[in-house]
């Protein structure tokens, strides 16, 4: 069966909260289905918790014929995210948070957006953070008129919720980041790496990631403690004299879609 | 435009107000707690109110981390909140009810729009273009390049790594202050002043744009000399930084507060000796104290000899009123509270003094310093431009009172320059000169064994002589340039210029290649659908 959408799910310590995302994802699977789309759930428990993994095999709103439920050692959220895409079959990728969840119409909303340039990297329009703060994130349009890539060397400009074909994450997969090896932010870098390639990361309208924000146990949050660092990105290397270049390219590319 | 620019400025002006007297306006107690634990535990003990407390008092200058990262975030009225998102919070409650659009929800609602400012990127891309695509060897990071003996030992690593190692090196200048000494660099060493850029950006940014362009360079050596900025990239960012180069430093003695307390870089080292590969000292009397009171290995530490150049320029022959040279900053470390009461005591001798006026600008500094000028037997010369430029004359020694200190670098140019030296035995100074010598006074503060010292040389003109000849022949055998490269030879890690195999790092492709290679033995496709 050709699967249109895969949905990748990396789950490690986030016990029952885990049931409310796998929630949320059918529910936004079911939306797409409607839309005509075929999904797929792919799961990655990585040294999985105890009580995850009683999630996702206890669980009976995991539809296990449509679901790839794989177990693995990497302790990497980089490297269980490459493995889980090498496994996947759908045409486009969808990369989940185990912690967090998405809106009805993302599956679709992307797949429509993502239908019009294969280079493009969709995320949510908003971001809501809830739980320990309230932040409503809104995350840039790389092709709108004003972007400016330059700030991203201090902040991350897009959360790691995304949504692109296959073969953007064959092309550019995830770095590793080992705790000892002080760099950190997996997916930040990955946002930089896309972009130096020439992929654009914009949004699919009236689409949500909801964030469970916490002040320690992330994944982000441990990094920041550790004083993790970024890696090194070509992104870097032609800031100011390609970014107008660049912008101007891509707001004409935008115009004539 | 202008117009724009003055809203700029106003707006600039009410953020710096605002911080310094209220707190930065998206100020989160508990991430600052939560980044700085030595503040919790301090607020904890009650000694501090809050962590803004500390904020105010020490942590804005020491560029403490108080969030994840930049935020620009503003007060959320639930009004601009869309409608379209309400309506798809309100059925997703369903699943999880923390998300439910009530008032008490978007009371404390922030809203995030990235992208406000992009100066740290173009501040980067600023100190790339004038890199010009340069690769370089050695990094050596320096607050400015100023009269110092921390700037002269960098100075003898930068020129020796360039004449005898053919290292390429890259000088970043880290603090908004002039650099007198630039001309001592070679042509062949490019400098980059990023000290007087990096205003443009807020300090933990201009941590950030460091970090980054030293992880674009990827020199197979960062050697920080002195520079505060330098401290903090190697204390937080120390482990990925050492992942592509080795880093080193240079550790000055500890300086003292009026109360006593040691401060200074050295206390960095606790944080930053695990991705530190050596540390260099001038002495080795340093290196175990910090053994002692850290508890860090001693390999760690390298002494070296910096060279000096030996040239007697001074002979003694013996005279009827005696002549003492004094020079150094007429400071509270320096103690001209000592050279006063010696010179007091010893009628008999001249003092020369050199040195410029007190830098601490305290009161009994400059009342030591009027009550020296009101001495008959005192003449004051002022600031000096190096010991080079003290006119020569026939002094019986030369006389330092410092109560603190590691291997000053002026007692090594007097012996260098033919004078005998007389000093308290503090720091590393009993390397250079002997305690049995009769030179060495054992208590710094000790006056009448500095009275005692000046008449039994000054009675005895073969002590002086002696104590010249030995010194000068110690610095030659030790002290020389040739020594010098020897010992950095003995460091192939710091002297060699080829990158740094990267063991560890894994290339874009491979990360993929050795997920799909590991996943027989670390992923398991379980036919029946279960997690292990």
């Amino acid at each position: 069966m050709k699967i249109d959408v895969s949905c990748v799910l990396a789950l490690h310590a986030e016990g029952l909260i885990a049931y409310k995302t796998i929630r949320a994802i059918n529910r936004a699977a079911a939306y797409a289905t409607n839309g005509g789309l075929t999904t797929e759930l792919v799961i990655v428990a990585d040294r999985a918790t105890p009580e995850t993994r009683g999630v996702v095999n206890n669980s009976t709103i995991i539809n296990r014929a449509t679901t790839i439920i794989m177990s693995a050692d990497f302790g990497d959220l980089a490297l269980t995210r490459n493995f889980a895409v090498d496994r996947s079959r759908g045409d486009y990728i969808a990369i989940l948070d185990g912690d967090d969840l998405i809106s009805e119409n993302w599956l679709l909303a992307a797949h429509e957006v993502n239908r019009v340039d294969r280079r493009f990297v969709i995320h949510p329009e908003v971001s809501l953070y809830f739980d320990q703060k309230v932040v409503l994130f809104y995350h840039p349009d790389q092709r709108r008129e004003g972007f400016d890539e330059a700030g991203i060397i201090v902040e991350n400009y897009w959360t790691s919720l995304c949504f692109s074909r296959r073969e953007t994450f064959l092309e550019m997969p995830y770095l590793s980041t080992p705790r000892c090896s002080g760099f950190g932010y997996e997916d930040w870098h990955w946002n930089c790496e896309v972009m130096a390639r020439g992929f654009i990361h914009t949004i699919a309208p009236y689409t949500t990631h909801f964030i469970r924000s916490k002040e320690t146990g992330s994944l982000n949050a441990a990094t920041a403690l550790r004083n993790g660092l970024m890696r090194h990105s070509a992104l870097f290397d032609n800031f100011a004299p390609r970014s107008r270049r660049k912008r101007g390219g891509l707001v004409s590319a935008a115009r004539e879609n | 435009m202008l117009l724009a620019r003055i809203k700029g400025c106003l707006s600039r002006l009410w953020a710096s107000i605002r911080a310094t007297f209220l707190g930065p306006s998206d100020w989160d107690e508990q991430s600052y707690l939560a980044f700085n634990p030595d503040v919790r535990e301090a607020v904890e003990r009650g000694e501090l109110r809050s962590g803004l407390e500390h904020w105010h008092r020490r942590g804005r200058l020491e560029g403490r981390r108080r969030w994840a990262g930049h935020v620009w975030r503003r007060t959320l009225k639930q009004s601009e909140v869309p409608h379209w998102l309400k309506t798809e919070m309100l059925a997703i409650s369903t699943i999880e009810p923390q998300i439910f659009p009530s008032k008490a929800f978007w009371a404390v609602a922030r809203e995030h729009r990235p992208m406000k400012d992009s100066s740290a990127g173009y501040l980067y891309s600023q100190l790339l273009e004038e890199i010009e695509g340069k690769t370089f060897t050695h990094v050596f990071l320096l607050s400015s390049l100023r009269a110092g003996g921390v700037e002269l030992e960098c100075l003898r690593h930068i020129q020796t790594l360039a004449s005898n190692f053919g290292a390429r090196i890259l000088v970043i200048l880290t603090e908004n202050t002039d650099s007198p000494w630039l001309y001592r660099l070679s042509q062949s060493v490019t400098q980059l002043d990023f000290g007087k850029k990096r205003n443009k950006v807020d300090q933990s940014s201009a941590e950030v744009v460091l970090a980054r362009l030293l992880l674009k360079l990827k020199p197979p050596v960062i050697h920080n000399a002195n520079s505060a900025i330098g401290w903090q990239l190697f204390c937080r960012y120390g482990a990925a930084l050492c992942s592509e180069s080795k880093l080193y430093a240079s550790l000055p003695c500890f300086e003292y507060t009026n109360e006593g307390e040691p401060f200074g870089y050295a206390r960095q080292l606790e944080k930053a000796h695990p991705y530190l590969e050596r540390v260099f000292c001038d002495n080795h009397w340093f290196p175990a104290m910090l053994g002692e009171m850290y508890g860090i290995r001693a390999d760690l530490f390298v002494v070296m000899a910096y060279p000096v150049s030996v040239a007697p320029r001074f002979k003694y022959t013996a005279d009827s009123r005696q002549k003492v040279l004094w020079a150094s900053r007429l400071d509270r470390q320096k103690r001209p509270d000592i050279l006063q009461k010696i010179a007091q005591s010893t009628p008999e001798c001249i003092f020369h003094v050199y040195g410029s006026g007190p830098s601490d600008k305290r009161a009994d500094t400059a009342k030591t310093c009027d009550g020296l000028r009101k001495l008959s037997n005192v003449v004051m010369f002022g600031a000096y431009d190096g010991f080079d430029a003290i006119p020569t004359d026939n002094y019986a020694v030369f006389l330092y009172t410092a109560q603190w200190d590691g291997m000053p670098n002026v007692i090594l140019e007097a012996l260098a320059s033919g004078l005998a030296v007389l000093a308290p035995n503090i720091g590393g100074i009993s390397e250079v000169i002997p305690p049995n010598s009769g030179f060495l006074v054992p208590q710094f503060d000790d006056i009448q064994a500095y009275v005692d010292a000046v008449r039994r040389m000054t009675a005895n003109p073969q002590l002086i002589f002696e104590e010249r000849n030995r010194a000068l022949r110690f610095l030659r055998e030790k002290y020389s340039s040739d020594a010098f490269a020897a010992s950095l030879a003995m460091l192939p890690s710091y002297t060699r210029s080829e990158r740094l195999p990267i063991p560890n790092r894994t290339s874009e492709s491979d990360d993929i290649k050795r997920a799909i290679k590991l996943a027989p033995q670390s992923a398991v496709i379980l036919k029946n659908g279960q997690a292990d």
